[in-house]
């Protein structure tokens, strides 16, 4: 089966400064990869190159996502062709209605797919259903888009559209830091609703309690730009035990 | 171009070449007014953002009154509201006890500059609104337009609210058509004690129209004005207000917005005035500039001395959409009252790029995104309009505006 995502020896950089340097992977179809990393390590740096994100350049190396090259389209080809980036600092936009944006979103992706419109009611009856399994109130829908969200309530909307868009392949970049237990808990049923035999996951944190309520398949470590370690669960417990300075003399 | 300049000679000239105005206004007086005052030039202050001053001399004229069955093409129709045009600033609807025409025009003492004797020259009458609590009407729709005329035009709006009044105002400057449409205005309203007047003026002009409005306001006491200004505008549109709030307890509340297009010039020059203490003045102004087009916003707010508790807050955000767009924003207060609040903010900068990611992350096109963010930029400015059917049709012309973005 085609892999859902190849990274080959990929460089980026962010206004000319290098921060990826060298990375490579590999995501198959149902996998749920974890990586983990300190602060400044260059994960969501991935995630954006990922994403399409224009600020980051790839300087060397390619990535395909389902067997075709992915440098080449605009994130919003990206999103239609089934990536989805949960952001770790989700974006405030003002004065735009949530309903509105959310079902805009899910009316483009669905186009690609080559599924029809979704009107204002079916909507609201399909994102109702997805905030009660998230217990969100419904007031989320009103308001302008994370617009004086708290940090935990912006994280349940980035899952809110990984449940409305059912993405062939989600990165979740932090979704679980400023969450408390039971927010966790709430979200990672969420997530792991979507998990199948086809769809797959790049989770990104670095707290290795995500990794309770979470099975990722794959464990990698990441340091300064750069995959140094990789490994099945007993990694996270490791790192747990241990931190990260064992690996970065290596 | 000299030769081209409006100055007080050159109407002085003009007006001896059309001996019809004598029969209607005190010629000479109205002469000596634009002498003393002056006419704008761009090396004054309140003048030096702008491309060009406005009109030229062979632009002055006399429109004639308009053929009484003039087939009127109108964008906005509603049965909650009465609707009164003004053609080349003529009436052409009979008077009502509300509203009535009259000439001459009222001489107006009261000096404000150039432009607004000019348009007291050459006006043919006062469209005067007057309304009390009693009226029957609370609803009207005024549009302003040209018809087969495309030289200078100088309708003339006095709105009168009686104490304890309550009326709901739409004033639609409409673009030229057929022609250019070159528009000198004067609008005067007056709200006595408590009375409450929710306006709406919408200023469109095409890319060679010119449309000034002299606006002067005054609010006595516990008074409210609820005004959503839009300028839509390819041409140009300059508005200058002057404010007196002077009556304790008199609030104001504008809210602006500029949706300009090609080379189009957006101009709003308002001086707000505390002259009584406890008044109130809220002003919010956003401008959306794309291409080669020109914002100005000159907003000065005066506290005068006595005029303690004024709270007045003014803000300006403007959205450059181009490099070639330009936008001059000129925020002032003088202050000469103790224990007072007063606060202005401007700022002007380009789509967040982090909002545009976000949106097309989520599979919308950058054109679509652009929409959303433009949309949501405007939208706190037109959710102040209060009537669902004026502002859905001020959503439609959002929406026509955006669609001819480049
Ligand atoms: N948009 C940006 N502009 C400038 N520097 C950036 C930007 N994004 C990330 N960086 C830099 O890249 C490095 C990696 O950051 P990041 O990818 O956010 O790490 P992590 O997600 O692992 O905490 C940091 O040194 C950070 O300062
Ligand atoms: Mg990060």
């Amino acid at each position: 089966m085609t892999p859902t995502l190849v990274i080959d020896q990929v460089h980026a950089s962010v206004d000319g400064q290098e921060i990826l340097k060298g990375i490579s992977l590999e995501i198959r179809p149902g996998e749920m990869h974890a990586i983990m990393g300190r602060n400044g390590s260059g994960k969501s740096t991935l995630a954006h190159v990922l994403a399409g994100n224009p600020h980051y350049e790839i300087t060397s190396g390619s990535i395909r996502y389902r067997g075709k090259p992915l440098e080449h389209l605009t994130p919003e080809e990206r999103a239609q062709a089934g990536i989805f980036l949960s952001f770790q600092y989700p974006v405030v936009i003002p004065g735009v209605n949530n309903a509105y944006f959310l079902r805009t979103a899910l009316n483009a992706v669905r186009k690609a797919r080559g599924e029809s419109e979704i009107d204002a009611v079916e909507f609201l009856q399909l994102a109702r259903e997805k905030m009660g399994r998230l217990e969100m109130d419904k007031s989320y829908l009103n308001r302008a888009v994370n617009e004086g969200f708290s940090g935990g309530e912006k994280k349940r909307n980035e899952i809110l559209q990984l449940l409305l868009l059912e993405p062939a392949f989600a990165i979740l970049d932090e979704t679980d830091s400023g969450l408390d237990i039971d927010a966790l808990r709430i979200i990672s049923a969420g997530v792991n609703s979507l998990r199948d035999s086809r769809r797959s996951f790049l989770v990104i944190t670095h707290y290795q309690r995500l990794l309770n309520y979470m099975q990722p398949d794959v464990i990698h470590v990441m340091i300064d730009g750069k995959i140094v370690k990789t490994g099945g669960k007993e990694l996270a417990l490791t790192l747990e035990e241990q931190g990260y300075s064992w690996l970065e003399t290596s | 171009m000299a030769g081209n300049l409006l100055t007080p000679k050159a109407v002085a000239e003009r007006v001896r070449s059309l001996p019809d105005l004598a029969n209607r206004v005190p010629v000479p007086d109205l002469l000596d007014r634009i002498q003393r005052q002056g006419l704008p030039t761009l090396r004054q202050e309140e003048w030096r953002h702008n491309r060009r001053v406005f009109f030229r001399p062979e632009d002055l004229a006399c429109p004639p009154p308009p053929p009484p069955d003039l087939p009127l093409r109108l964008p906005f129709r509603h049965d909650d509201w009465i609707t009164y045009p003004i053609l080349n600033g003529y009436p052409l609807s009979p008077a009502s006890p509300e509203i009535t025409f009259q000439t001459p025009p009222a001489e107006s003492g009261a000096a404000r500059d150039g432009y607004h004797t000019l348009n007291r020259l050459f006006t043919p009458g006062d469209h005067v609104l007057r309304f009390s609590p009693r009226s029957p009407i609370s609803k009207v729709y005024v549009p302003l337009l040209n018809g087969h005329w495309e030289q200078l035009t100088c309708p003339a709006v006095d709105i009168r609210l009686e104490e304890g009044a309550t009326v709901d105002l739409f004033l639609h400057h409409l673009p030229g058509r057929d022609g250019v449409s070159l528009r000198n205005t004067a609008v005067s309203i007056h709200l006595g004690r408590g009375a409450r007047l929710r306006l709406f003026t919408l200023d469109e002009t095409a890319p060679d129209d010119q449309h000034l409005t002299t606006i002067h306001i005054v609010q006595e006491g516990d008074s409210h004005l609820g005004w959503v200004l839009e300028q839509l505008t390819g041409g140009r549109s300059r508005w200058d207000l002057s404010h007196r709030l002077q009556g304790e307890g008199a609030e104001l509340e504008l809210d602006g917005l500029g949706l300009l297009s090609g080379s189009g010039e957006g101009d709003l020059h308002s001086v707000i005035t505390h002259h009584s203490p406890h008044t109130t003045s809220r002003e919010t102004v956003k401008n959306i500039l794309p291409e080669r087009s020109h914002g100005i916003f000159n907003g000065k707010v005066i506290v005068d001395p006595g005029a303690v508790k004024t709270d007045a807050r003014q803000s300006n955000r403007n959205l450059l959409l181009s490099a070639d767009a330009r936008m001059h924003s000129n925020p002032q207060l003088e202050i000469y009252a103790d224990d007072v609040r007063c606060s202005h903010g401007s700022a002007t900068g380009q789509l967040d790029p982090d909002q545009l990611f976000y949106l097309r992350s989520r599979g919308l096109t950058p054109d679509e995104s652009r929409s959303l963010l433009l949309t949501g930029f405007a939208r706190d400015i037109l959710d102040r309009l209060p009537w669902e059917e004026v502002r859905s049709y001020s959503e439609s012309t959002l929406h026509a505006w955006m669609t001819d973005l480049p």
